[in-house]
């Protein structure tokens, strides 16, 4: 194989590393067992919709063909709204609090609160479990484990550790997002407010972003592999104290040190 | 030659429409591609095949909107952005259930006397679980993948220059991340 080098050089320290996966390869029956699996998959799925799409399919088929180009007639239907507007309250806020709902097969897995600042200090609520505190002004996180009432601050490693196990690596796609943003035919109502979609395709990852006709988000839809759908609701400037964001833990609650931490490891 | 290249597009297949998508073909002609880039970040035999029959399914339950101008480079793409969230997954199942449970559950590797290239290559893999997702991916389709710029570019619905400005900081948080076990190792030779 013949893959670019580190600073095009094989002296790099890193480059043993790259080297040392690429030259992990699978076996070649592996790789032919997990082919035939992957077109006995589909076969199976081919066939199974052909069955279903044996009886009435193409006269819905065809219902659509005339129906849509009249409801994109319709009056009402925002085209003006630009996904750009919707972007930018991304970009610029003074404070976002987005309700995270992380379901499997519609059984609720945990529901998580986010509240960022205009200078990206966040707080993540997970559940009554955990809170974590991340203020990347002062480089610190600060995790709160509130059922063994312990606390731990640590410096962070680098920015990356701000879309690391998190939560926030949605804020990141849509803040870099550069592909197609569709703007859906149907709107919906999200407390109270008429919303328009927007679908993205970031990288594979599917995603529809609903916005009030101001362009403000209302709500952003993930869905995931397994039935996993994400679902997080937005709210925007609205006032938060900023003691949420305060790296001292609660008086009542233990502050590990590094040999705490090893010793509750051990 | 780049292992993933424009070169390996299927003209008879646009990603338009779902209905001209012919997916047994691209699982054909490009699914080994997939299993084996997935292989590549995750390691692990058994999660490159669920991750490689994800991909092919997605394909068929939502098609791209748009033109795919190489199959194998969206394909390969897909299962690397899959495998990443694989690892991410890990991590933050670590990060959840608390330091002392997660340095039970899936502890960094320890290098004794000599960094094989077994422990180097899990080590590199732990470090791509815990930079940014997109940095990550970057890193992944560049170095592990061979893809050029403007390729990832297209393949992340990134420009170039965000694709260059990502990659330079996914390979400094990785060097500095590795640079510990290096230096352990050294100081275990020495």
């Amino acid at each position: 194989m013949n893959s670019p080098t580190i600073n095009q050089s094989n002296t790099d320290p890193m480059q043993k590393y790259v080297d040392a996966v690429i030259g992990q390869q699978p076996e070649s029956s592996q790789s032919e067992s997990a082919q035939r699996k992957l077109l006995a998959r589909l076969d199976a799925r081919t066939s199974e919709a052909k069955r279903m799409n044996g009886g009435w399919g193409w006269a819905t088929a065809a219902a659509a063909a005339v129906l849509l180009p009249m409801l994109l007639w319709m009056p009402g239907t925002n085209s003006a709204l630009a996904f750009s507007d919707v972007q930018r309250h991304f970009l610029a806020f003074d404070t976002l609090v987005a309700q995270l709902t992380t379901t499997v097969g519609g059984n609720e897995l945990v529901e998580t609160t986010i509240r960022v600042d205009d200078r990206d200090r966040t707080r993540l609520d997970a559940g009554a479990g955990f809170t974590y505190v991340i203020d990347p002004t002062r480089s610190m996180m600060l995790q709160l484990f509130h059922d063994q009432k312990r606390a731990l601050l640590m410096p962070l490693a680098g920015p990356a550790e701000l879309d690391d196990g998190v939560g926030l690596d949605w804020l990141a796609d849509i803040r870099e997002f550069q592909g197609q943003a569709e703007l859906l035919d149907e709107t919906m109502v999200i407390r109270g407010r008429q919303a328009y979609g927007f679908s993205l395709d970031a990288g594979g990852m599917d995603m529809t972003l609903w916005a009030a006709e101001s362009g403000e988000p209302l709500s952003l839809l993930m869905a995931g592999p397994g039935g996993l759908e994400t679902r997080l609701d937005f709210e925007f400037d609205r006032p938060l104290d900023d003691a949420l964001f305060a790296l001292t833990p609660p008086a009542d609650y233990r502050l590990l040190g590094e040999s705490a931490t090893d010793d509750a490891r051990n | 030659m780049h292992l993933l290249s424009t070169s390996h597009s299927s003209p008879p297949m646009t990603g338009k429409a779902g209905a001209e998508l012919d997916v047994g073909a691209l699982a054909t002609a490009h699914g080994r591609d997939v299993f084996r880039a997935a292989f590549r970040v995750t390691g692990d035999v058994a999660k490159a095949e669920d991750i490689q029959q994800t991909v092919f399914m997605r394909l068929l339950e939502k098609p791209p909107r748009n033109a795919v101008e190489s199959w194998k480079s969206y394909l390969c793409a897909m299962a690397v952005r899959a495998a990443i969230d694989e690892l991410r997954r890990a991590r933050r199942w670590q990060r959840l259930t608390g330091p002392w449970l997660a340095g039970r559950a899936s502890p960094d590797p320890q290098p004794t006397a000599v960094l094989d290239d077994r422990i180097r290559a899990q080590s590199l893999r732990l470090a791509l679980g815990r930079i940014s997702r997109r940095q990550a991916e970057c890193f992944v389709l560049r170095f592990f993948d061979g893809l050029e710029l403007a390729e990832i570019a297209k393949a992340l619905s990134m420009t170039p220059n965000a694709v260059s400005v990502t990659l330079n900081r996914a390979v400094g948080a990785i060097r500095e991340r590795l640079a510990a076990t290096e230096y352990r190792t050294q100081e275990t030779d020495s």
